[in-house]
């Protein structure tokens, strides 16, 4: 069965972002807007960054700069290949109904 | 727009203000944007209520508890008799009133700590004891016209 996913879609692209490397806030929001064309606003983004690490997903690297970075944590980790796994299961089954595999 | 971030509850702003701020320079200023903004704000607020208790009940719940009762006591004076205009007006303000009071005291208290919120210390104190007063003159209004 398919899991229902506790965070919305945005958290989701903010996990792949963060497995590439580490990205403070700005950064995060320009690889999503180049990547997909998503335009996340401010509250938005750290609406869900706020949720992400308060479950342990993400935590803040320690910096002086005012923008600090954001890194995957193991959790986070486990937690984005699951839900990707689910979405490539009901991916395969669309295309294959639709005949396209 | 920079007053914005002071809608965000305390904690959440000491946390992630100034990180804000630095993508908040970086964007464009479009109402887009500040509908955003406001959601976020909305958001925070959601969290920051669904964490913190007040006598055992979580915040959130208390809000939702008090508006049911307002709903409840308008509900049945309203199907006493047949409503008229003033008393529809005399009853929006004290509920607007009501509300904003419960909105300033929640604020205050997040702001000062539970206990001195209810001191008349703070311009916030002053100004939810100044609505709740509005609250109690309009709903008697109210009172008095539907009987």
């Amino acid at each position: 069965m398919v899991k229902k996913s506790r965070f919305s879609e945005n958290s989701l692209l903010i996990l792949i972002s963060l497995a590439e490397k580490e990205r403070h806030g700005y950064a995060i929001m320009e690889d999503i807007e180049k990547n997909y064309d998503i335009k996340l606003g401010p509250g938005t983004l750290y609406g869900a960054i706020a949720r992400l690490e308060k479950e342990g997903y993400i935590r803040v690297l320690e910096s002086e700069d005012r923008k600090k970075p954001y890194k995957l944590t193991e959790e986070g980790q486990q937690y984005l290949t699951e839900q990707l796994k689910e979405i490539q299961k009901v991916t395969t089954i669309g295309m294959k109904r639709l005949g396209l595999v | 727009m920079k007053w914005l971030i002071y809608l965000y509850p305390k904690s959440w702003r000491s946390r992630y203000g100034n990180e804000l701020m630095e993508v908040w320079k970086q964007t464009d200023k479009s109402f887009k944007i500040i509908v955003d903004l406001l959601l976020g704000i909305i958001d925070a607020w959601y969290l920051e209520l669904s964490e913190r208790k007040f006598c055992g009940f979580r915040m959130s719940q208390v809000v939702v508890l008090i508006s049911f009762i307002n709903i409840l006591i308008i509900s049945k004076l309203i199907s006493l008799r047949e409503v008229i205009l003033l008393e529809q007006i005399a009853l929006i303000i004290s509920m607007v009133s009501f509300l904003l009071a419960i909105v300033l005291l929640i604020a205050n208290m997040f702001k000062v700590g539970i206990v001195p919120a209810f001191s008349m210390k703070t311009k916030l104190a002053k100004a939810a004891v100044g609505f709740m007063g509005s609250y109690a003159v309009f709903f008697v209004t109210f009172l008095v016209l539907a009987n």
